[in-house]
């Protein structure tokens, strides 16, 4: 493959230029009550970037001969503008290939096993018919072997195998329906995938209680979070603001983002780092050929670095992180996060919970969105807690605030960090879903604005 | 095709549907008040569906070069697939509907609109940076069954989002808009007049108080209540029995002064399709009539397990998605009042033109709860400063049935039309 697409280096015309290729399989199995689906996609693409004068253009080909064309497409339309020119970053050249050493490759497990294990995994809910009106089981397995070429004669070929199921029970007592959901997915195989029997007791007893359950009163909380949702929420909160392509020509934005400004207490230190391997947000390489990298963005409270793409981080004068990325070939990359995480702390979750006198026990994450400055993230499921007992559990809470007060608030990190992929992934910019990770300790915040009746 | 279509026939399967797609994209992207990216996107791919057995299998792919490799996928998948009835149209649709015009709009001409509304922005309010995309998109199906159908169209859609973000007294701040059309033809002062309107009303921040008060949604911010009707009404969910509407079939679910339609006639709306991406004609239906749940949105593998009539709503994402159900062109109905008619009849309320976390509550029983990102206070009939920090949540099949307003405007957006709705929601401000 590197064979035939090389040959459109030579006709990129422009002071850089990468050609990127993929072939991607995908397989899903979708059981739905007593139906299963399954079904398969193959599909191969490739583009070229090319940058000129200040200007990127980007042309997408899925034929491997039809590379030169594509260079061609890409190099005109990046001279369709001129503008003051931004010299990209000296990179360094790479030459290398990388497999990921699956201890259970699911490749190699026939689709009949695979069928049998989601058939068990469903015989649960089926049985289950006393508390639960339905159940959905997803399993997705990705494959992408991708070839990034650079005029700076960098040469990548990197292999990622995601392997995720998601299942989603709801209960119906006739009028409300309660839905609970779970998700788990890596790049560690096909292991990540079984031994979830637990789980999907949990979701079902889950649905079930949140369907009895009383809706949250709309107020401010002082809440701890899992996981799960303290991931979500940094994730949401502080990762995107991280993102140079928002503030890399904003004079007013960059002084709100300015390194060395205080942002969180002492006890704050937050990660972003694409080099966990076997994380759904690890790869060794970005989409632009920068090898990935832990980027502190929080230390010790202080807002320390931000995440590049090679060009944010060329106008900026600072270092490429390796967090340039395209959900596939017909995207252009652009900032993004990998895992992104809170570094975990000193004090236990007792002790945490024990100090609270009356709030909320928030747990698992339905999702978030950012405004910038102003975010929300879903829970799963809350909990009471009243003079530092988790007491009955409450449904539909949804969680806001302003970043920089809410970062300020949080006054405990617990020593429990957990890392969460899933089977979704973060969308920006109409690429949707990149495969990230989100994790954290348990974490308190103080003051905090949930809606309810 | 043909190649696949001789494996198909080679391995005796009775039952096939081929989905073919091609789309080619140019997009022109401003970033930061200046173009910066230049795209084209070529694309074409095969969805193949085959009944075998009577059974169900699904491959997608976009390289001829295997047919054998891709039909033995396709027969693996079915043998553990759904069972289903297969019944695959045979009928010939007439397309006349024009949705098809052959125009051009010149990558040159797009930078100089962009670059002129990024000036006619930036003048204004120079600590504000615009971000803007251009796009032409051509988009051709075709579909080809075992029982005779064979059908085609193409069209071209063209369409614009531009935003404006940076700091403003209020805080951090993302206002723009949006128009999609199948010819270049656009508002761009219209559009720019909103943006500076939003633009204004954000120097100055209001406080609200937390209880029930009547809300004005703009059409933007109607997303999470479509979510909740598509969801509530899609058939999957009611053979499923998962869904708050399974017995309302013919009851009154909202107020009878919404009626909302799926409409693939409508020339100036970029839904508009002749059949759906299964080769159903796609038929004007009135899902909701003043209130009253008429029927429950199929395709047509759930039209055959529940015994509802097919009406052209089986969409695909792309190529590589087996159907599901949708609209064509969705659209709520208008009412009689003019926008400013309902905003003078409000001495305490709130307006809000767009939301953050909307969409991630329990959208299937009808909930919701999100931050009103974008809104503005409402004080004795006229719109005020920026409020922040505000929460609004209910239940649609509530807040929504009870007395509400709904604008005589509407706003295009994408394959949506929608008014302005007025309801007496529940704020929670901190």
């Amino acid at each position: 493959m590197k064979e035939i697409i090389e040959k459109g280096l030579l006709y990129i015309d422009g002071e850089f230029g990468w050609i990127t290729y993929e072939i991607t399989e995908i397989t899903n199995i979708v059981c739905f009550g007593e139906d299963i689906e399954v079904s398969h996609s193959k599909r191969y693409g490739g583009n070229v970037r090319v940058y000129k004068s200040g200007n990127f253009g980007f042309s997408t080909f899925t034929n491997p001969s039809d590379v030169i064309s594509s260079a061609k497409k890409a190099s005109s339309l990046a001279k369709l503008e001129k503008k003051e020119k931004i010299n990209l970053k000296n990179l360094k050249v790479i030459k290398d290939k990388f497999s990921p050493d699956l201890k259970n490759d699911p490749r190699k497990i026939p689709i009949s096993e695979k069928i049998e294990i989601i058939k068990n995994y469903n015989k649960i809910f089926l049985d289950s018919k006393d508390r639960i009106r339905n159940a959905i089981i997803r399993y997705n397995e990705t494959e992408t072997k991708k070839f990034i070429l650079r005029t700076d004669g960098t040469e990548i070929e990197e292999e990622r195998i995601y392997t995720g199921i998601g299942f989603s029970a709801f209960a119906f007592d006739g009028s409300r329906v309660q839905p609970f959901s779970k998700s788990f997915g890596d790049q560690r195989g096909f292991d990540t995938i079984l031994n979830k029997e637990k789980d999907i007791e949990e979701a079902i007893s889950n649905a079930f209680l949140l369907l009895k359950s009383e809706k949250v009163e709309g107020g401010t909380y002082t809440v701890i979070l899992d996981s799960e949702i303290a991931g979500v929420f940094i994730h949401e909160a502080f990762g995107h603001l991280s993102e140079a392509d928002h503030l890399h020509k904003n004079e007013k934005l960059k002084e709100m983002m300015e390194i060395g400004k205080r942002v969180g207490s002492e006890i704050l230190n937050v990660v972003d780092s694409g080099t966990l391997y076997g994380e759904r947000g690890f790869y060794k390489y970005d989409d632009e050929g920068v090898p990935s990298s832990k980027t502190y963005l929080i230390k010790n409270g202080i807002l320390n670095s931000r995440l590049h793409s090679i060009y944010t981080a060329s106008v900026m004068d600072e270092e490429p992180t390796g967090n340039a990325r395209a959900i596939n070939y017909r995207f252009p990359p652009i900032v993004r996060m990998s895992s992104t995480y809170i570094e975990p702390g000193e004090k236990s979750f007792e002790e945490v919970i024990d100090e609270i006198e009356y709030g909320l026990y928030v747990k698992g994450s339905i999702g978030g969105q950012t405004e910038m400055e102003m975010f929300t993230f879903t829970a799963q499921i809350a909990y009471l807690i009243e003079k530092g007992k988790i007491k009955k559990p409450v449904r539909d809470v949804v969680l806001t605030g302003n970043v920089f007060e809410t970062l300020k608030n949080i006054d405990a990190v617990c020593n429990d960090l957990k890392i969460h992929g899933g089977l979704g992934g973060c969308g920006k910019n109409g690429q949707f879903p990149l495969p990230v990770s989100d994790g954290s300790p348990h974490i308190r915040i103080k003051n905090v604005l949930i809606g309810g009746k | 095709m043909e190649k696949i279509l001789k494996e198909i026939e080679k391995r005796k399967i009775e039952k096939y549907e081929i989905f073919y797609e091609k789309i080619i994209k140019s997009e022109i992207k401003f970033e930061q008040n200046e173009p910066q990216e230049f795209i084209e996107r070529k694309e074409e791919g095969y969805g193949l569906r085959i009944i075998k057995n009577g059974k169900r299998g699904f491959i997608s792919f976009n390289s001829l070069e295997k047919p054998e490799e891709i039909i033995e996928k396709a027969m693996e998948s079915s043998i553990y697939g759904k069972e289903i009835e297969p019944d695959f149209p045979s009928e010939k649709i007439e397309n006349k509907l024009k949705i098809f015009y052959d125009l051009e709009w010149e990558e040159k001409d797009r930078i100089e609109i962009g670059k002129e509304m990024v000036n006619k922005i930036s003048s204004k309010y120079k600590d504000l940076r615009v971000n803007a995309n251009f796009s032409k998109e051509y988009v051709e199906k075709k579909i080809l069954n075992s029982n005779g159908f064979e059908g085609e169209y193409k069209k071209n859609i063209f369409s614009y989002y531009i935003y404006a973000f940076g700091l403003m007294p209020t805080g951090i701040v993302f206002i723009g808009d949006t128009e999609a059309n199948l010819k270049p033809e656009f508002n761009f002062d219209k559009i720019l007049e909103n943006i500076f309107f939003l633009l204004e009303k954000c120097e100055v921040e209001e406080k609200i108080k937390s209880g029930k008060f009547p809300v004005i949604f703009s059409p933007i911010s109607l997303g999470f209540f479509i979510q909740s009707i598509i969801q509530g009404i899609d058939g999957k969910n009611f053979e499923k029995g998962i869904t708050p509407l399974k017995d309302k079939k013919g009851e009154k679910i909202l107020s009878d002064k919404i009626t909302i339609l799926n409409d693939p006639e409508q020339e100036d709306l970029i839904g508009s399709v002749p059949f759906d991406d299964e080769g159903v004609k796609a038929e004007k239906f009135k899902f909701i009539e003043n209130g009253i749940l008429k029927d429950f949105l199929v395709d047509l593998e759930t039209s055959k397990r529940i015994n509802i009539k097919p009406r052209g709503n089986g969409f695909r994402n792309s190529f590589e998605n087996l159907p599901t159900r949708s609209f064509s062109n969705l659209i709520i109905e208008n009412g009689e009042k003019n926008l400013e008619e309902i905003i003078k009849e409000i001495s305490y309320g709130l307006i809000i033109y767009e939301t953050i976390g909307a969409g991630q509550s329990n959208t299937l029983a009808g909930e919701y709860s999100f931050n009103a990102g974008l809104a503005f206070l409402i004080l004795n009939g006229e719109i005020k400063g920026r409020v922040k920090d505000v929460m609004i949540s209910g239940n649609i099949y509530e807040d929504f049935k009870k007395s509400i307003s709904i604008s005589k405007e509407t706003k295009k957006i994408y394959d949506y039309e929608l008014p302005y709705i007025c309801a007496d929601v529940k704020i929670d401000k901190k």
